[in-house]
């Protein structure tokens, strides 16, 4: 069931009245079993992985909490730990590593015929696996206690507004207002709808309305132009890749407003930003947020030096990029994060240095932050090229052409054909910027003016009925 | 003074103001001719008169009138705005009273929400509304819909006829060669939609105006009866008033998707109804239908890879046309489109519509690849409404029949070979229906 289709607007019409009906256990009750019909309408054979998941944790949280003895709470840790990367590298990795493997033993004179099998990947496993996991790391480092209830426990890792494509929660954030009574808002119930119509607008209106061209355009392994041209479809896919997956972040947390409960935020302005860093702290929040807290600082974080910091920015970033897919391109797009956060960190002195020079000249300091925005949103865009080609030797052609395009210095491309998407690219990556300049906004929508709520929720209805696209197309994240 | 001026501030009353706009606009309609508005029409027309007759491809015929009306629905559009927006903010007040601080803007939304529709709904009447959302080319065809049969509707001849089809209906028929042969008794609007089937002409009835045309013109060929229900074009033609139609019709044992919601829901939100039209008119045609070409200069091809690309072009051609003459049967859905055209003509019956069928064809290299008994079926059902329908004129072997070198692709025909038909066509109209030519 996908958040832009209408059996889902139907599903959302039967759970809304019953959960509202029902005092806090029973509405626990009924999420959990709305969370089972949402999640078992796209392959119900999934549910039982989803349901092991839970029993695991749930016992491992369990006897983590109860035991004094390290090596047993390390044992059941393990045990959660294997059970849950285990199912996410069976369903998720195995073919990648046995063809890899393959190749490499290919690559060394010995024939190996690696059996690879035809495993579908079950939707959202990479999401409610790191949500899960958190729970049991947490409980494990005694910084949550463990879940109450079973069904509490459940509901924790099954919510459905989140369970396929996040945001990743965290048990002290998430678990709590689970278990403990919640109470209707109805401030809380406004800004939820706006933003479910600001997730609807990015979704249907932006990410949805680009994603033809950019599946045209980045069709077979080379790009449509081999001059700049090329660019309108990488920015494209920049504004769709937000569109659709912010999109679904806005929903989720829209619902579970509605419901009571508060997600985290997910999404900044990941494109008005000047650096690397920054970039990860206004991207898929949940996700590196989760990378920095089980991964990279027990790696050592940046307490060891300048090299074994890199090291970790390089692990960390390389494991990031291959949680999103199963592929090279995924995994040398997340080396290339990691090479961005590892030089914007070396280079730190010397460009603080210089903002501090322009700031001695009228609108010096303005002008370069936004020369650094323009030039990291460009270096985003390299990524993103990285990201959507897929396959590495796609990459490297794209890749490629797009160096090749920086001789528009010294020959200018032909304009002409390009500039026949430019309209769309530029009407919707100008929404897009709004939204993101103006996202802090959309969580206090209770506290606007009248006009201005009335305009913006009538300029979303319109929007979506004028230029919305009605097919029920995935999010780009269920693959993940 | 500040005091005062704060004071007019709060007596300031949008809906004075609203009503007093509403009754100038509505005053200036009226007064619109008596003000000397024929006098600016001609004075614009002897300016732009031959550029528009000249864009319209002699669509319009008197630029005077034809610009004197585009005035008039401008005072008619501006009244009818200005009367929505007020009724909107007195509705608004009303609601503020009821609804909570924090609510109001929800209510207050979709109060906004229907005005903007009731004014894209009465822009969607004026002629100039699908004027500036015509994009020119062969995609605009919800604007060239429109623009035809406000044109239709505006016109004053003393015969109406429209013309009714697919987009085989838009290439073989040229209404301004009819409107050439028989102004000003006569008025032909070119209502085919492209992709239409048999149920588009009765969807279009709703269109034609307060009053029915004397004549209907209808194209017919085997793309009308034996491919899929489908493809019915609901959301810019379906009204909900055609509710019933479609009921009787039994369409919903053919899976049409969401078109049918779509549809009614176009019919009810004009905003939602007009969006392909906006969309090429945001976007523009390349980007909405996403035609990229890839341009690779580096990788200019030589002779033997360039006799290899048309090669291959070529075959994948001659499989497009198998596969598109698979998509024709004699099945249920041939069952679906008879007897919407049969209910068509019995309601052409009941409103004193005469009615003329053209059975045509399509480019005979498809044709010959279409399982015979399609061709067979359809010629066959043509003496059954012969004998049905004594009334309805039927042409066919009247008509010249188009050789491969007349279409330029595999429906279509080209200018020339359109021209051609549609003066003999002419011809048999003032033979048949004793028609004579126009007399200015």
């Amino acid at each position: 069931m996908i958040f832009n289709s209408l059996v889902f607007f139907v599903f959302l019409c039967i759970v809304l009245p019953l959960y509202f009906l029902c005092r806090h256990r029973w509405q626990n009750h009924v999420l959990l079993v709305a969370s089972y019909v949402f999640y078992g309408w796209w392959d119900y054979r999934f549910l039982s992985l989803l349901f092991l998941s839970t029993v695991v944790d749930y016992v491992c949280g369990l006897r983590i909490s109860q035991s004094n003895s390290d090596m047993v709470r390390r044992r059941y840790l393990l045990l959660s730990l294997m059970t849950n990367l285990g199912c996410l590298g069976f369903f998720k990795y195995y073919n990648f590593f046995a063809e890899s493997a393959g190749r490499l033993l290919e690559g060394l004179g010995l024939t190996v015929d690696a059996p690879t099998l035809n495993v579908i990947l079950p939707v959202g496993i990479s999401f409610y696996t790191f949500q899960s996991l958190s729970y049991t790391i947490d409980v494990y480092r005694r910084q949550c206690p463990p879940a109450k209830h079973f069904f509490d426990f459940a509901l924790y890792v099954s919510f459905f507004p989140q369970l396929v494509a996040g945001p990743i929660e965290r048990s002290l954030h998430l678990l709590p207002q689970v278990e403990s009574p919640r109470t209707f808002s109805a401030q809380a119930a406004v800004d939820g709808i706006a933003l479910m119509a600001l997730g609807y607008v990015k979704k249907l209106v932006i990410a949805d309305r680009l994603a033809p061209l950019v599946d045209t355009a980045f069709q077979g392994s080379s790009l449509p132009y081999a001059d700049a041209g090329s660019w309108i479809f990488i920015y494209a896919f920049a504004f769709q890749i937000y569109g659709d997956f912010s999109g679904y972040s806005d929903i989720a947390r829209g619902i579970s407003k509605v419901l009571g409960f508060d997600l985290m935020v997910n999404f900044r302005a990941p494109y008005l930003v000047s650096n690397p860093s920054a970039f990860w702290q206004h991207w898929h929040i949940s996700l590196s947020s989760w990378l920095r807290d089980y991964l990279y600082i027990p790696l050592g974080g940046n307490r060891h030096g300048a090299w074994i910091t890199y090291r970790n920015l390089m692990t960390t970033m390389l494991l990031g990029g291959l949680w999103h897919g199963a592929g090279w391109a995924f995994v040398i797009w997340g080396l290339f994060h990691g090479l961005l956060l590892s030089i914007h960190r070396r280079l730190t002195p010397l460009l603080k240095r210089i903002e501090q020079k322009a700031a001695k000249i009228p609108l010096g300091r303005p002008l370069w932050q936004c020369l650094c925005v323009v030039v990291f949103f460009h270096l985003t865009c390299i990524g993103w090229l990285i990201f959507r080609a897929g396959a590495i030797e796609a990459a490297a052609v794209q890749f490629h052409m797009v160096l090749n395009s920086t001789s528009v210095l010294l020959t200018p491309p032909d304009w002409g054909p390009p500039l026949q998407y430019a309209r769309m690219v530029l009407f919707l990556g100008g929404l897009t910027l709004l939204f993101q300049w103006k996202h802090e906004a959309f969580e206090r929508f209770h506290t606007w003016p009248l006009g201005r709520q009335v305009f913006a929720f009538t300029a979303a209805l319109l929007l979506i009925t004028s230029l919305g696209v009605f097919g029920g197309s995935q999010f780009i994240y269920f693959q993940f | 003074m500040d005091h005062n001026s704060s004071t007019s501030n709060s007596n300031w009353r949008p809906e004075a103001w609203l009503l007093a706009l509403f009754l100038t606009a509505v005053a200036a309609y009226w007064a619109f001719d008596w003000l000397g508005g024929g006098f600016v029409a001609e004075q614009v027309a002897d300016r732009f008169g031959t550029m528009l007759i000249e864009k319209s491809r002699g669509r319009i015929t008197q630029p005077a009138e034809f610009i004197a009306i585009r005035m008039r629905e401008g005072l008619w559009f501006i009244a009818m705005a200005v009367g929505m927006i007020g009724v909107a903010l007195l509705a608004a007040r009303i609601v503020r009273r009821w609804c909570t601080p924090l609510w109001a803007w929800l209510p207050l939304s979709l109060i906004a929400f229907a005005t903007v529709n009731g004014v894209i709904g009465a822009a969607g009447e004026t002629g100039t509304y699908w004027m500036v959302l015509f994009a020119g080319s062969g995609d605009s065809k919800q604007p060239e819909f429109q623009i035809a049969r406000i044109l239709h509707r505006d016109s004053d001849a003393k015969e109406k006829v429209v013309i009714l089809g697919s987009s085989q209906g838009l290439s073989e028929i040229d209404e301004p060669t009819l409107n050439r042969r028989f102004a000003p008794q006569k008025y032909f609007a070119n209502l085919s939609y492209v992709g239409s089937h048999t149920i588009e002409f009765l969807l279009t009835e709703p269109w034609y105006g307060d009053e029915p045309p004397e004549v209907a013109i209808c194209y017919l060929s085997e793309l009308n009866f034996y491919t899929k229900v489908s493809g019915a074009r609901l959301l810019p033609l379906l009204k909900v008033s055609a509710w019933p139609t479609l009921q009787e019709l039994e369409i919903d044992r053919f899976d049409i998707g969401n078109r049918g919601i779509n549809g009614y829901v176009a019919s009810v939100l004009p905003a939602f109804q007009s969006r392909r039209s906006l969309e090429y008119f945001l976007f523009g045609t390349p980007a909405v239908e996403n035609k990229i070409k890839r341009v690779q200069p580096s990788l200019k091809p030589d002779a033997e890879s360039a006799a290899r690309t048309k090669q291959q072009r070529d075959e994948a051609h001659a499989k497009t046309i198998t596969r598109m003459a698979k998509t024709y049967a004699v099945n249920d859905d041939t069952e679906f489109h008879k007897t919407a055209l049969e209910m068509f003509l019995q309601r052409a019956q009941q409103t004193g519509t005469q009615v003329v069928l053209i059975f045509g064809q399509v480019n005979p290299v498809l044709s010959q690849q279409i399982d015979p008994t399609v061709r067979r079926d359809f010629l066959d059902y043509k003496e059954i409404l012969k004998k049905r329908f004594p009334d309805v004129l039927i042409l066919s072997d009247e008509l010249p029949v188009h050789p491969e070198s007349d279409y330029h692709d595999m429906m279509h025909l080209n200018e020339e070979a359109q021209i051609r038909y549609t003066q003999s066509l002419a011809d048999v109209l003032q033979d048949r229906l004793g028609w004579s030519p126009g007399s200015d």
